[in-house]
């Protein structure tokens, strides 16, 4: 958004694309990285002792 | 007790920390650069580590932070980008393709060419927010280093390379400097967004929700925002603010870190940078390809940066 700016783009169209990203990728981070932390805690208590 | 453990030494060492950050951040942003709060003072605070100085930020002012940046991010969303969802549904949902296919393909590359551990290549991938994958880091336990290298040499590349790059093919005005307009937003609307944003951060966080802070705080913002039904803004210096001590807080992981690690951490940055720049560039092109937007424009939305506040 801040180059959309400053480079006189359409700050609208920008920034509805960065939102729809941002959301998007936010929320499917998110949820990996909790997948991902349960798989490890998973992986480790299954580990032989 | 231990010196090193004592109130003013702690005090001491937060206050030289938060002025190199803001030091570094005043210079990035005195030298045009856009994102120049974050970057600047996130190198500034780094190289301070790497020197050996005593950096660090307080967990508690941290938390702060988090909240203060959900809030800047919810803002974002007003009712007219909303619109714009209705408007250009064809390239935003490619758009939306792409950054899945932008986070599986620098995952990979992660995982496979610099054998990072799964979550620090989700993260050192995601081109969603920067504050987000760093609370997020932190708080899982990904390698916050790792991921701070490879997030911040994305946005110094993307804020250098986009405008030179449009400006060569005589697609874009040279860059201007972002005014910043007095906020005339009332003192109500400001404690409803404050109160309301707050109390979903701090549900979403007592809920264990990854970076519950930062996203309950965003989400609360955006809602309010996006219908419409407040338009206030914080006042741009405590924005600034909370991004300078983020970058802090990025900056002080550099403690204890030695020059081949980070030369390391560096390729890894360069090599997943290129790999999501030719995600985003096909799919940019293909968007330029079918549809009559302006390229400069295409090329901003489709540029594969972390957002930074």
């Amino acid at each position: 958004m801040v180059l959309a700016l400053a480079l006189h783009l359409d700050p609208v169209f920008v920034g509805a694309h960065h939102v729809a990203r941002f959301l998007v990728v936010t929320f499917t981070v998110a949820i990996a990285a909790r997948r991902i932390v349960k798989d490890r805690a998973a992986g480790r208590s299954s580990q032989p002792q | 007790m231990p010196p090193s453990s004592s109130p003013l030494r702690t005090l001491a060492e937060t206050t030289e920390t938060l002025i190199i950050a803001l030091a570094g951040g005043a210079a990035f942003t005195l030298l045009g650069f856009p994102a120049g709060l974050v970057s600047g003072s996130v190198l500034a605070v780094a190289a301070a580590a790497l020197l050996r100085r005593p950096v660090r930020v307080p967990v508690a002012l941290a938390r702060v932070c988090y909240i203060v940046v959900g809030i800047l991010l919810g803002a974002v969303v007003t009712p007219q980008t909303l619109k714009g969802f209705a408007s250009w549904p064809a390239s935003v949902g490619l758009l939306v393709v792409a950054s899945l296919c932008m986070i599986v393909a620098t995952t990979t590359y992660l995982r496979v060419v610099h054998n990072w551990d799964p979550l620090s290549a989700l993260m050192g991938a995601s081109p969603g927010s920067m504050a987000q994958v760093i609370a997020l880091s932190s708080e899982l336990g990904a390698d916050l280093r790792a991921v701070a290298v490879v997030q911040t040499s994305r946005v110094l590349l993307l804020a250098t390379g986009i405008p030179g790059g449009l400006a060569l093919f005589g697609y874009a005005a040279p860059a201007l400097p972002v005014a910043r307009g007095t906020d005339p937003s009332s003192l109500t609307e400001l404690a409803i967004v404050v109160a309301v944003s707050t109390a979903t951060a701090f549900a979403l966080w007592r809920l264990r929700f990854p970076g519950g802070l930062l996203f309950g705080a965003m989400a609360g913002s955006s809602v309010l925002h996006g219908t419409g039904l407040v338009q206030a803004v914080l006042p741009w210096w405590i924005g600034s603010a909370s991004v300078v001590v983020l970058g802090a807080v990025i900056g002080s992981r550099f403690a204890n870190t030695g020059f081949r690690p980070l030369l390391g951490y560096l390729g890894a940055a360069l090599g997943s940078f290129a790999v999501s720049l030719f995600v985003a560039t096909a799919f940019a092109l293909v968007v330029a390809h079918f549809f009559a937007f302006p390229i400069a424009n295409v090329a901003v939305a489709f540029a594969p940066a972390p957002r930074t506040p």
